[in-house]
């Protein structure tokens, strides 16, 4: 999915989190690789459109176990980014409240010319009750 | 200190209190994001799924403690960063950060981040990797 890394976007994330610094939102600073450049905060690729994977839907309830990002250079605002995700594994333990899935997915953008700009790793928990929702 | 890349292995930088979790950051944060579970913006549901009001999305926690290397940007840049979501974040919640380094080559510096609340309850668990230009 081809995504726009938006100007107005990255300063809506960079509120919402709390973090109006010059590095995000300056019209001023450069947006090619220096240390002066107009970045996007290290988490806001979670906004970005990575398509879907058939018959995988998120229902209301799903736990977000664990987060991660790897960036090989940061994200600069304007630049076109191409993201895409896939399903790595999944799971399932016994835990004190029934069976728990665990379900890893992998999400990665490249850059216009096909070069990684970031990958991203997210562990989801699914209850019982949840995954009924799922399969449904 | 002033420079990160100064920043010696088992030093913390400046323990850093965020103000109040409130329900409009919660609000603000799913509109935002696109994040549309209604355990973040809804009592009744988050009630539902065992909470006791509606839960900080674990993105907007994340999102908050990224906050801490946002100035040492003409350093360098966040290479990797992870979170381990431990306890759940409700409004009114007082999270602290504490920042410690606990590896440190010429050009990378690995942070451990630790968030508690105001019961001293660890919330998250983050790693940062610190590329220096």
């Amino acid at each position: 999915m081809k995504n726009k890394v938006d100007r107005d976007r990255v300063k809506q994330f960079a509120e919402a989190i709390g973090d109006i610094s010059e590095v995000y939102v300056d019209q001023n600073r450069l947006t090619t690789l220096t240390p002066n450049q107009t970045i996007a905060p290290p988490t806001f690729p979670i906004v970005l459109n990575y398509g879907e994977v058939e018959g995988l839907i998120f229902p209301n309830g799903i736990i977000h176990g664990e987060q991660s990002f790897t960036y090989h250079r940061p994200l600069l605002v304007g630049e076109d980014v191409y993201c895409s995700f896939k399903v790595d594994s999944y799971t399932e333990k016994r835990g004190s409240t029934g069976r728990l899935g665990f379900l890893v997915l992998s999400d990665q953008g490249l850059d216009t010319n096909g070069h990684i700009i970031f990958s991203s790793k997210r562990l989801n928990i699914i209850t019982e009750a949840v995954k009924k929702e799922m399969i449904r | 200190m002033n420079s990160l890349a100064d920043c010696q292995i088992g030093e913390c930088l400046s323990v850093i209190q965020l103000p109040p979790v409130t329900r409009e950051q919660l609000v603000q944060y799913a509109n935002v994001s696109g994040d549309n579970n209604l355990i973040h913006t809804s009592d009744v549901e988050a009630r539902k799924a065992g909470f006791p009001g509606i839960v900080q999305q674990g993105m907007l926690t994340m999102g908050k403690v990224s906050t801490l290397f946002t100035r040492y940007a003409a350093e360098g840049f966040v290479h990797h960063y992870s979170t381990r979501f431990i306890n759940s974040v409700h409004v009114g919640d007082e999270l602290t950060m504490e920042t410690t380094l606990i590896n440190k080559t010429d050009t990378m510096l690995v942070f451990e981040v630790m968030t508690l609340n105001q019961n001293n309850v660890l919330v998250t668990k983050s790693e940062v990797h610190f590329k220096l230009y």
